[in-house]
Parts: C-alpha cells; sequence; structure tokens
C-alpha cells in the first residue's frame, strides 16, 4: 500500500474515521414526512446548480442537502420559503466546507431568487437552523466517506484483468473517480437513500463504479477492510444506484470534471432556473412537525 | 444575557471581545465571547460558525469547554469555561523562571489536547500562548478555534494564511496550501521552547525572510537532500547554506537531554517527518512525569 506513505495520509486516518462513524450514528431520523417532500427533487437540482455557479465542493453540496433534508422532515414550511431554506443551507454547509475567500455572501445568494428574500430573513433563519441542530455541523456525508474510500477504490492488482479501454493504471483509476462522483451525485436524489448511513452509500458508490466499469473483482479486501462493509451488505444501495444510473440518458450525466484540489463541483446539464419561488409572509413560515 | 453579569473585560478574540462574567443563578464564573454581526451580508462569521461546531465535538480535560451558545437580534455570545490567565500572561508573571516539572507538565497537556484535535479531524492552525489557557490546578486548556478546521483525508487545501508568524512552520512560509496535522505540531515544538525558556520565544521572527532565515540557522538550511519537494513550493527561495552554529544545549540550557531530542522531533522542517501528538506524549521525556497528570483522563 504505497498509498499508505502518502504525505497527507495522517497518522490518525483510522481513527478519524471511526470518529465519523460513530458521528453517523448520531444523525436525526429522517422521517420522510415532510409535506413538501414533492419538491425535493427540483430544490436538489438547483442547489446542485448554484453550488455549481458558487464553485462549491462535493461535500459542500452533501451538506447543504443533507441539512435541507434534516429540516425539511422536522418542519412544515410554507411552498414560498423552500427557495431560501435551500439558499441558506447552502450558505452553512460552505461556511462549515469551504476557504473563507469562497463563502459566498448572502446578497449574492439572494440574487439567484431575484432578491425576493430581506436579508435579515436569511440571518434569521440560520439562527434556527443551526438552533435546531444544536450548533453542530459535524455531520458525514457520503461525500465525506467518499473522499477517503476513493483513495482505495483501485489497486494495482485490477489491471490483470482489467477491460481494455484502459491502457494504464491511472486511466483506469481516474475513471473509476469519475464514476464515483457520478453515483455520488445520482445518490442525492434517491430519496429511499437518505435515511441509509453516509458511510454505507459511499461504498455502494464506489462498488457500483467497479461494476460499471466491469472490474473483474466487485469488491477488495482492501476496500472492505477500509469500509468495513463486505459487498453484500452494499447489495441493495448498488442495486438501486444501477437502475437508476441505466435510466438516465448520457448527457444527464455528463460533468465538467474539474480537478482542483478541493474537487469544484460541477455539473453540465445543471439548471440554473430557480424553483418555484415567489414572495411571501414570513410569519408562521416554519412550523416544527409534530413527531 | 440576563443569565450572566458581566465583570471585566478579558481580551480580543480572533472575532470578537472576551469578558468575564457571573452566573447570575448558579455564580460560576465563565467567559464570556461577543461575537459582532456588524456584517449584515455575512450573517453568522464562518470562523465563529467553525469554533461553535469544532468545540461542541472536542469535549476534553485539555481543551476549553463550550457551556452555550446566546443570541439575540444583533450579537452572539458564546459562553465558555473561564480560566484564569493564558499562557502568554502566565510568562510574564515568571520573572525568567520556570520549573522544570511545570514546563513537562503543561507540554504533556499541550500534546494530549491536541491529539485529542488530530483524532478528531480537527486542526487548531493558531497555536500560540496566547491561545493555550492555564487554571489555578496547573491545567493546560487549548482554546480559541477560530481558525479552526475540520481536516478530511486527503486534507483539503484551504488557505496558507494561518498560523501567527512565530510559530509558522517552513512548509506553510514557503506557501504550502496543504497541510495536515505536522502544522500544530510545529508549533507545538516552539511553544516548547518557548515554555523551557520561561517565556522567551525561540523563532520571533519579523517576516516571512527573518522568520525562515531564524529558522534555518538553528536547524540547518533545509535543501533537497533534507526535504524532497522543497524546491516546489509554490513560494520557494533559496537561502543561504547556514549551518548550525548553536546547540539544542544552548538554545534550552534548562530543558534535559530527553526534553532537547523530543524538542529535535518536532522542530523538522520536512513536515511528515515531524512526531505526531500521540507519539510525542510516549516520548521518554515523560517517563518520569507524575502519575497524577498522565492518568488524569480526559472528558
Amino acid at each position: 500500500m504505497s498509498l499508505l506513505n502518502k504525505w497527507w495520509y495522517t497518522e490518525y486516518a483510522e481513527e478519524i474515521v471511526g470518529t465519523l462513524q460513530e458521528k453517523e450514528k448520531q444523525r436525526i431520523p429522517f422521517l420522510q414526512q415532510s409535506p413538501q417532500l414533492k419538491y425535493r427533487h427540483v430544490l436538489v437540482t438547483w442547489m446542485r446548480a448554484v453550488a455549481e455557479e458558487l464553485n462549491l465542493s462535493n461535500t459542500s453540496v452533501h451538506l447543504a442537502v443533507y441539512l435541507l433534508d434534516i429540516f425539511m422532515d422536522n418542519h412544515r414550511i410554507v411552498e414560498e420559503r423552500l427557495g431560501l431554506v435551500a439558499l441558506v443551507c447552502i450558505l452553512l454547509a460552505a461556511k462549515f466546507e469551504e476557504r473563507d475567500a469562497n463563502v459566498p455572501k448572502i446578497s449574492e445568494l439572494n440574487s439567484r431568487v431575484g432578491n425576493q428574500y430581506p436579508i435579515t430573513d436569511f440571518i434569521s433563519l440560520e439562527f434556527m437552523i443551526m438552533q435546531f441542530l444544536h450548533w453542530s455541523l459535524v455531520l458525514p456525508t457520503a461525500a465525506h466517506f467518499a473522499e477517503y474510500y476513493t483513495v482505495f477504490a483501485t489497486s494495482s492488482s485490477d489491471m490483470c484483468s482489467v477491460p481494455s479501454q484502459f491502457r494504464t493504471f491511472k486511466e483506469l483509476r481516474n475513471a473509476v473517480q469519475h464514476n464515483v462522483r457520478d453515483f455520488l451525485d445520482l445518490s442525492l436524489q434517491e430519496v429511499c437513500l437518505i435515511p441509509v448511513k453516509p458511510s454505507l452509500v459511499a461504498a455502494a458508490c464506489i462498488a457500483a463504479a467497479r461494476q460499471t466499469l466491469q472490474l473483474s473483482s466487485k469488491w477488495t479486501s482492501i476496500l472492505q477492510n477500509v469500509t468495513k462493509y463486505q459487498f453484500m451488505d452494499l447489495l441493495p444501495c448498488v442495486s438501486v444506484l444501477i437502475s437508476k444510473n441505466g435510466k438516465m440518458t448520457n448527457t444527464a450525466k455528463k460533468r465538467k470534471l474539474t480537478e482542483s484540489p478541493d474537487h469544484g463541483y460541477a455539473t453540465e446539464d445543471s439548471m440554473s432556473k430557480s424553483p418555484e419561488v415567489s414572495s411571501g409572509k414570513w410569519s408562521s413560515a416554519y412550523k416544527r412537525n409534530c413527531t | 444575557m440576563q443569565k450572566y453579569e458581566k465583570l471585566e473585560k478579558i481580551g480580543e478574540g480572533t472575532y470578537g471581545t472576551v469578558f468575564k462574567a457571573k452566573n447570575r443563578e448558579t455564580h460560576e464564573i465563565v467567559a464570556l465571547k461577543r461575537v459582532r454581526l456588524d456584517d449584515d451580508d455575512e450573517g453568522v462569521p464562518s470562523s465563529a460558525l467553525r469554533e461553535i461546531c469544532l468545540l461542541k465535538e472536542l469535549k476534553h480535560k485539555n481543551i476549553v469547554r463550550l457551556y452555550d451558545v446566546l443570541h439575540s437580534d444583533k450579537k452572539l455570545t458564546l459562553v465558555f469555561e473561564h480560566c484564569d490567565q493564558d499562557l502568554k500572561k502566565y510568562f510574564d508573571s515568571l520573572n525568567g523562571e520556570i520549573d522544570p516539572d511545570i514546563v513537562k507538565s503543561f507540554m504533556y497537556q499541550l500534546l494530549r489536547g491536541l491529539a485529542f484535535c488530530h483524532s478528531h479531524n480537527v486542526l487548531h492552525r493558531d497555536l500560540k500562548p496566547q491561545n493555550l489557557l492555564i487554571n489555578k490546578n496547573g491545567e493546560l486548556k487549548l482554546a480559541d478555534f477560530g481558525l479552526a478546521r475540520a481536516f478530511g483525508i486527503p486534507v483539503k487545501c484551504y488557505s496558507a494564511e494561518v498560523v501567527t508568524l512565530w510559530y509558522r512552520p517552513p512548509d506553510v512560509l514557503f506557501g504550502a496550501k496543504l497541510y495536515t496535522t505536522s502544522i500544530d505540531m510545529w508549533s507545538a515544538g516552539c511553544i516548547f521552547a518557548e515554555l523551557a525558556n520561561a517565556g522567551r520565544p525561540l523563532f520571533p521572527g519579523s517576516d516571512v525572510d527573518d522568520q525562515l532565515k531564524r529558522i534555518f540557522k538553528l536547524l540547518g538550511t533545509a535543501t533537497e537532500e533534507t526535504w524532497p519537494g522543497i524546491t516546489q513550493l509554490p513560494d520557494y527561495k533559496p537561502f543561504p547554506v547556514y549551518h548550525p552554529s548553536m546547540s539544542f544545549s544552548q538554545v534550552v540550557p534548562k530543558l534535559n537531554c530527553k526534553g532537547r531530542d523530543l524538542l529535535q522531533r518536532l522542530l523538522v522542517c520536512n513536515p511528515p517527518l515531524r512526531l505526531p501528538a500521540e507519539d510525542a506524549m510516549t516520548h521518554p521525556y515523560f517517563s518520569d512525569l507524575s502519575s497524577g497528570i498522565k492518568n488524569d483522563r480526559c472528558q
């Protein structure tokens, strides 16, 4: 494992993954009880587009979508405010994940929706979401786990029986990485995957990528050691991803792959239209769901 | 805010003023850090947001405890455990003499707090005596996580504008944008030497060039041989070849040879060769540390 000698691989890698896996066990249960769940697809698609324009990282996007999911699941939100909630989720995720220079200003976000919300609404909602989360944003997502797992997604032994389109290990590794990113993206749109542990979703994205590229072994002992999952554990999730992938057209999957160190987030076909939002009254805009 | 009675101003943090205050009900003394929300276009400053989120994760004896977050219209107040003074002020009170057992105890506690941060994927990125708090019981606590970051594996690229100049490692001085736990270990080494010398800073540079010159004069100029890849760093520039003119026994005369060995393992220019906090804690220098401090387990 020459990768283990890479300088960025800290002494603490295993402990850190252990900590993240402990954290994911403490997630607020997702009960699919949001009355606005039907708007989720368009909201997530739009959030990805906004994140692309702001050049936010994959982890910011996944965190923002998770914040949206868990906040929506526990509140009744008037429809006119859904766009605002999505933007504040992006703002919070960016503040936690991005370099300071890359954190969007509130006015910048508001301009995406025709400046329809007062700036103070962003600020109040930011407080409200953080209080709901007990001021914790250390919420690992599939993208966080995938950053680590992807390092082990391919090994030189994969070259022994590799499909002919890959001439070098580097080509193979890049192809797997791109596929993992596509599957991670895909996983964002699957409501049935929201309650699944992010570490499992991340591992399944890697398994799905290996399967799509027809690597001879679906899962390696290294991946099993690193993720602590056996292929059988991942199977239901892999099936969802593969079948969903089959239904998508090629154009819908392609993305601009930026190779910056923080993995700029970009998709080619993402919509930049805002979701259906119009100005509305602030009062009683967010009601806590009774659970 | 009715809950606390403000007593006196303690200092200025990364993003706000810190006050000593008393809980009106329990009479407990706390430190209140007031976060200004002046910039209407920002909301909660990202440094404050990260400090809150990260400290919520870091419940450890050697890390300052965040009790509560209060907010009103235009301000956010963080309620911290109160410590009597910071290490800088403690140094000022010493008159140039420090008990070697205190040096050992403080250094051990610093490393233990750091090991906890690092194993919970948090980089402090601004270690310096002002950010280490000391209480009456001789406990040391890491504070001011305003520049701290949760890091992934691999570590993401964040700004190079971190760490006060005197405690900044040579890789960051040469513009390295990727760094890991080793960034904090260099600072810990500088603080160790400063502790041993009762508060005399090890590398009090006046600018980036002077800082590197001081480092290389003590450790010898780093080269491709001692540090492969150094010439590829964004702001690399060649320095004259200095040969160490002073031995470590002259630099930290009061530190015993085990202590000097530990210091030399922390002050390594090439980042991956710097000793991690967890390993530093098991260094022979600490073998005679009183078990009271050693076994004083966290939480």
